[in-house]
């Protein structure tokens, strides 16, 4: 089964470089926005399974987006990216109901972990 | 060359010291040997804090939180922090300080892999140079004949005052001084004799201040005194005793009395003053203070609050 | 000497491409904010380290960004140069309101302790915090090792200066990063610049920056 993905972040780099780490083995199809007023009208066209969000964007940021992501959907699966692993904000994250932080940089290996742990709280809700 | 490495760090005329990231210490140069009177063999490997509890404080340890946790080098300044180790100070100088002024570095040492091994810091005796710098701003600051601030001093200092004054809603006050018909006193003894007044007057005033307050030569034979804290009323009570003062003054010529007295204005900050209103206020009493007879003190109807 | 600063032929092509500044942009993005979780348990505060956009100029148009930089107001200036692969300097700017919050954030002075020099010095040490943090995470997210000179009191540069100095030909990067440390009060502008020199090694490590996820 295909899972969607869509990757919020307004670095074309950061987005790319995630796009690198998801594996390339037809399990995912993968969508990008590139803020987080962009990422929220995807999220309503597309309903990803799981949505990556970086926290610091132009227009809206990923804590705002995050936020109205849960609005619209309280079961939304996010994870959040950011190197600013701050309490006050992980915290915040956490609040608003993130799945995860995921500490900057990433790497392939991180990735897939979490993919698999994302995958397998998708499962148990189903 | 580790063996040149190692007479370098014991010869040079800075103190060295080598910490692991628990905060004991793994080298001790020479130089720290002789200014601490620890003897290397006494102070490796243990805690640094066993030998200089006073440096376990939030200031040192946010440094060597910052070398450790970013490779980064911290820089203490003697400015902001007078000295690290507790030294007794050494040198022409030694008898103007408790300890011996530092100026300090605290820097990473990395093994061959670039892991941060050790944490180093480097102590430099800056004792004669604040010496000098603190005799060169004095000289800068202070009036020659008389000892207390100079203008320059004053008018930097009462924008400073004035300022914290209004940023904290804290009342402040000046008092401008005049020692009346001082020309003819020059001009009846003489200008030594008048330079004797000066000196005499200055002193007295200085001697009913607090350390808080700041007496400065305004030019010839006008004093100003910035009294932070101080209400209008309290200064005007400060003003009255030093016009006592003046006038209990003993002076003498030749073996006979001279009797001098002193004109005083007073004015109180007020949230609309500039640093020059604030003196034109005074400046202004002061003048009331003449005309109406001298020897009085009278203080600003202005705006005063 | 560096070979870049013998031949102005080469100058074109030492300039950082869209694409390269993107990666910069996100390695940027990346350190600062593993400086402002770093700085934030240090400082015991939260700490806001802002990235916006890198900018190749020429050096001659430094004295422009700052000045663009320092705005009106009171300011301290607080200049450092670091030197590894990459190398160049920082200008951290903190407007004179910053002094109190700064002062709480790095332990009691007293008030004569906070006479005009012992200021100055307190921006000076929050200045090396701030801009060494930075620095030290960028070099660790691209694989190098810098040290710096102690952090110096920049002179205040005249604002409506309109000497024109002519292009030097050496093209360097320059980032301009507001920050803000929120309980204390205090915000500023840091503005980070690489060398001319150390940017064909700047380049070659964005690309094994890129590399590394194949």
């Amino acid at each position: 089964m295909t899972r969607k993905i869509l990757l919020v972040d307004d670095s074309p780099v950061a987005r790319k470089i995630l796009r690198k780490c998801i594996p390339e083995d037809g399990c995912f199809e993968i969508f990008e926005a590139s803020d987080g007023l962009d990422g929220l009208k995807k999220f309503e066209e597309i309903n990803p399974d799981i949505t990556f969000m970086d926290l610091t964007m132009p227009v809206m940021d990923g804590m705002e987006a995050l936020g109205e992501i849960k609005k619209r959907n309280k079961d939304a699966l996010v994870i959040i990216q950011t190197a600013d692993t701050q309490i006050k904000s992980v915290f915040m994250a956490m609040e608003l109901g993130a799945f995860m932080v995921l500490k900057k940089p990433i790497s392939k290996d991180s990735i897939k972990a979490v993919l698999k742990e994302a995958d397998g709280a998708l499962q148990t809700e189903r | 060359m580790d063996e040149y490495y190692a007479q370098i760090f014991h010869t040079i005329d800075v103190g060295l010291v080598m910490l692991d990231k628990d905060l004991r210490v793994q080298q001790w140069s020479r130089w720290m040997e002789q200014h601490s009177s620890i003897p290397f063999h006494k102070i490796i490997g243990r805690p640094l804090f066993d030998f200089f509890p006073e440096l376990d404080h939030p200031r040192f340890l946010m440094n060597f939180k910052m070398v450790v946790k970013f490779g980064n080098s911290c820089f203490l300044s003697q400015k902001l922090n007078k000295y690290l180790f507790p030294f007794k100070p050494a040198g022409a100088f030694a008898g103007e300080f408790e300890y011996m002024q530092q100026s300090c570095a605290m820097f990473p040492l990395r093994d061959e892999k670039n892991a941060l091994k050790y944490i180093c810091i480097s102590v430099n005796d800056v004792t004669e140079t604040v010496a000098c710098e603190t005799r060169l701003v004095e000289m800068n600051v202070r009036d020659g004949l008389t000892g207390i601030y100079n203008r320059k001093f004053l008018e930097a200092k009462l924008t400073e005052e004035l300022d914290r004054s209004k940023r904290y809603g804290r009342a402040f006050s000046v008092i401008m001084i005049d020692i009346d018909h001082f020309k003819k006193v020059n001009d009846s003894y003489g200008h030594s004799f008048g330079d004797t007044v000066l000196k005499s007057t200055a002193s007295m005033l200085q001697s009913g201040l607090r350390t808080t307050d700041f007496l400065t030569r305004y030019g010839g034979e006008e004093f100003c005194c910035l009294l932070p804290e101080t209400e209008c009323s309290s200064a005007v009570i400060v003003a009255e005793r030093m016009r006592a003062n003046a006038e209990a003054l003993a002076l003498t010529h030749g073996g006979n009395p001279v009797n001098i007295s002193i004109s005083l204005g007073v004015a109180g900050a007020t949230a609309a003053d500039t640093p020059s209103a604030l003196i034109v206020r005074a400046d202004e009493a002061l003048y009331t203070a003449k005309k109406s007879g001298r020897n009085k003190v009278v203080a600003s109807q202005g705006r005063a609050a | 000497m560096s070979v870049f600063s013998m031949d102005i032929g080469t100058a074109q092509e030492v300039i950082l491409t869209g694409e390269e500044i993107d990666i910069f942009q996100e390695v940027m993005n990346i350190a600062f904010g593993q400086a402002s979780a770093d700085l934030a348990e240090i400082l015991d505060a939260f700490v806001v380290l802002n990235v916006p956009e890198v900018r190749m100029l020429d050096e001659s148009a430094l004295p422009d960004l700052i000045r663009e930089g320092a705005g009106p107001g009171a300011l301290s200036i607080i200049e450092q140069s670091y030197w590894g692969k990459l190398s160049g300097k920082t200008v951290l700017f903190f407007p004179a309101s910053a002094r109190e919050g700064l002062a709480r954030l790095f332990g009691e002075f007293s008030r004569e302790d906070a006479l005009a020099c012992a200021e100055k010095e307190i921006f000076l040490e929050a200045g090396n915090f701030i801009a060494g943090g930075c620095i030290a995470r960028l070099a660790n997210c691209l694989d190098d090792l810098v040290t710096y000179t102690a952090p110096r009191s920049a002179e205040i540069l005249e604002r409506n200066a309109d000497k024109k100095t002519s292009p030097t030909l050496r093209r360097i990067a320059a980032v301009k990063i507001p920050f803000s440390i929120d309980k204390h009060g205090v915000s500023g502008l840091l503005i980070l610049t690489a060398s001319h020199e150390s940017i064909p090694w700047l380049k070659t490590s964005l690309k094994r920056f890129m590399e590394q996820y194949g």
